[in-house]
């Protein structure tokens, strides 16, 4: 090694480690020196300038620098002299290494690599794949809410941000407590408006039927979800209507008609079909805007006139329905059906909700009584609602299988979320089968009664959702034996937490109910096994069509004359025939007219639009 | 001491609350549906809650539940509610009839509204 010109410093170290000595030799070469070079953000598109600093102990040397990127889809780089220049490609994070190397010839020296991050994002901040908190986005608004919550009587916390400020939030909210946050393709907040935006953030797999994974993504106005009820209460007609076919030629049935209301005022009743509204064509006609309004009135003492023909008539007649506030029975029918193995019970529950607590603990305290050897529970138009409702019936149709703790139901968010509830911040914990009330309608802590048996026949279709699926799937996970008539249900296993940002109450899934078993996987639907679809859990039972010529409850009403004709030596009967998965079951609900496509626009309870089409 | 106290406090919790009475609605007009429906927003802000014309005229207990969305074939939105109804009770007191917030404690005087101890047959709601 030649001995080369340097620094007083650094001729002595040589002198020392290498023995050159006197002045015929000069000092060895040394390396250069980058000096630290922080980290940079720009914005795609953009170039960024940055002179680098080399230090030499080799004064007189000049220095070429050498630099590389990590990944050259986000960011190029180039150096001229000391100088590097960066350009943002795409976004994301890329590492910049740069080496100096001294002009000293032969004997060139490269110093060690000096790295830093570039950071490249979008103009609204935007790095794929990287998430901030979602707190450092909530509550900044394009348009801010300005005065007095009337929700909460304090300030609404909105400050202004912009539009990419609130997609940021939905991102950030989205990768955190969405239960499939990993199949969101992750894009740019600033690409467009919000209600666009949000509707990006979610899965779009199919579920093996071919149905959308996630059909349950919504918005709604924060003020409109805040709207309370008296629990069982509504304005309409107190008509819950069924549409075994939706387009022309249509077909609208009554389905049921709630106790003391406009509907049983003008003797309407199962199965009356709709053939005219306000003077249109309910079957044939194409102004869908008028038919809806007559089905769903918005407001009270609309008046509107029908042209309805009645079961086994052989005319029709005009009825005028005034729509008023009318009160729900969630437990609409309870008989004692006697066979010659017993008392066979009939319980029609219709809706999960508040009142329903008081009305199940009577219904089968009836049952009990009456000593019913097995049960007929008619859920086909039970959409859901209180997940302690399912759990306390599904106590009183076990009894003792579902007492000491048993479990009905654990919530599973996603796996950044395995201990505790990321919304609530409670530990986690499964929600046992409810042996006692829990106080919605009835005094908390009375001891519910219990039908002790150990199956159940459930009557269900596309209508069946929900808290109603999970009382099937919760009676499966201690084994008790369903059996199900009817239709394959709805096929929604999952939850949210709505949450208010902006005036807007976004809803994205974030938990699913699983049983017992850690059973929860019915996204398609439960279907009896007669008829089971791609994708739907089969369960014992018979298909059979909703039959409009019967009451509910009337032993000869197909569904509940199946169930009992079940009940004798597991037959189905021969008009039940084969049909295929949910869309084409023999549901009077879902003829026609696949369930997703009714999930897209929704009512509120009471008055709302019909997703009636005119095809 | 605190053997002794215990006992004494509630003493005074159950005299308190044997002063009022649970109750009903009294002959009923738009205007004590409309203090009912003013009681009722007060006590938990937010658009008005549609009521029974009934209300509070057989039970002293109204419950009141978010609206739900539902689709015309009774999908209930959003899945699983794991809410809590709001309660309250109406309780005649000094010859007034109160509204109670269960969840809060907290309570509103129905002005112009007619009361009455809530009958027998009626006293096992929640």
């Amino acid at each position: 090694m030649p001995c080369k010109r340097g620094s007083f410093a650094a001729v002595l170290v040589w002198a020392v480690l290498a023995g050159c000595g006197g002045g015929s030799s000069t000092p060895p070469n040394q390396a250069p020196v980058v000096t630290r070079i922080g980290d940079r953000t720009i914005i795609v598109g953009e170039s960024a300038t940055i002179a680098v600093q080399v230090s030499d102990a080799n004064t007189g040397d000049t220095h070429t620098l050498r630099v590389t990127v990590s990944d050259t889809a986000i960011a190029t780089a180039s150096a001229s002299g000391t100088t590097l220049s960066i350009v943002g490609v795409a976004p994301g994070v890329v590492t910049v290494a740069v080496t100096a190397t001294d002009s000293s010839g032969s004997d060139n020296a490269t110093s060690a690599t000096r790295s830093f991050t570039v950071t490249v994002t979008t103009a609204s901040g935007w790095i794929p794949g990287v998430f901030e908190d979602a707190a450092n986005f909530k509550d900044l608004c394009a348009v801010p809410r300005t005065g007095v919550d009337p929700g909460t009587g304090a300030d609404y916390p909105d400050q202004q941000g912009e539009v990419a400020d609130e997609n940021n939030w939905l991102r950030s909210w989205s990768n955190d407590t969405y239960l499939w946050y990993a199949e969101i393709e992750d894009a740019d907040p600033g690409c467009c408006p919000t209600p666009e935006y949000f509707a990006q953030l979610k899965t779009f797999a199919t579920t093996p039927s071919g149905a959308a994974k996630d059909q349950y993504h919504y918005t709604e106005d924060t003020e409109t979800r805040r709207q309370r009820y008296q629990s069982g209460v509504s304005a309409g007609y107190g008509i819950r209507w069924a549409l075994p076919s939706r387009s022309p030629p249509r077909d609208i049935r009554v389905a049921y008609v709630e106790r003391n209301s406009p509907a049983e005022a003008v003797d309407l009743g199962r199965g009356s079909k709709v053939l005219a509204i306000d003077g249109v064509d309910a079957v044939h006609g194409s102004d869908v805007a008028t038919l809806n309004a007559g089905l769903f009135p918005r407001s009270l003492d609309e008046d509107h006139e029908f042209v309805v023909l009645d079961p086994g008539a052989a005319e029709a007649r005009t009825v005028t329905l005034t729509s008023a506030t009318v009160t729900a029975d969630p437990v609409r029918d309870v008989r004692i059906i006697e066979t010659d193995s017993g008392p066979v019970g009939y319980l029609l529950f219709n809706s999960h909700i508040a009142t329903a607590e008081r009305q199940l603990m009577d219904a089968v305290e009836q049952l009990a009584t009456a000593g019913v050897v097995d049960l007929a529970l008619d859920l086909r138009y039970n959409g859901g609602g209180y997940l302690d409702i399912a759990s306390q019936l599904g106590y009183m149709v076990a009894g003792a299988a579902a007492d000491a703790g048993q479990t009905f139901s654990e919530l599973e968010f996603n796996d950044k979320h395995t201990i505790y509830n990321p919304v609530t911040g409670a530990l986690l914990a499964p929600i046992p089968f409810r042996t006692t009330t829990v106080g919605f309608s009835v005094t908390a802590g009375q001891a519910l009664p219990s039908l002790d048996l150990p199956r159940v026949f459930v009557l269900a279709g596309s209508g069946t959702c929900s808290a109603s699926e999970s009382l099937l799937n919760g009676l499966r996970g201690i084994d008790i034996d369903v059996v199900l008539i009817g239709a394959t249900t709805c096929g929604k296993p999952y939850g949210f937490y709505p949450q208010d940002n902006c005036g807007t109450t976004y809803s994205t899934v974030q938990f699913r109910s699983v049983n017992a078993a850690g059973f929860g996987d019915y996204a398609d639907g439960f279907a009896p096994a007669n008829t089971a679809g791609p994708g739907t859990v089969s369960v014992p039972g018979c298909t059979v069509a909703d039959d409009f010529d019967h009451g509910l409850g009337e032993r000869e009403e197909a569904r509940l004359a199946a169930a009992l004709e079940y009940r004798i030596d597991g037959s189905c009967p021969e008009s039940a025939g084969a049909s295929g998965p949910r869309s084409k079951v023999a549901d009077a609900l879902a003829v026609g007219d696949p369930a997703q496509e009714v999930r897209g626009e929704m009512v509120l309870l009471g008055p709302g639009a019909l997703p009636m089409d005119a095809r | 001491m605190r053997s002794v106290l215990l006992p004494a406090l509630t003493a005074v919790a159950v005299a308190a609350s044997s002063a009022e009475v649970p109750a009903v609605l009294v002959e009923v007009d738009a205007a004590s549906r409309a203090a009912l429906l003013a009681a009722v927003t007060r006590l938990l802000p937010g658009p008005p809650p549609l009521l029974a014309d009934d209300a509070l005229t057989t039970t002293s207990w109204l419950i009141l539940e978010r609206a739900r969305r539902e689709s015309v074939d009774g999908v209930v939105e959003p899945g699983f509610d794991l809410e809590r109804p709001e309660q309250f009770r109406l309780v005649l007191r000094d010859g007034r009839c109160e509204l109670v917030r269960l969840s809060t404690g907290t309570r509103e005087v129905l002005a112009g509204a007619r009361c009455a101890p809530q009958p027998e047959s009626a006293s096992g709601a929640p």
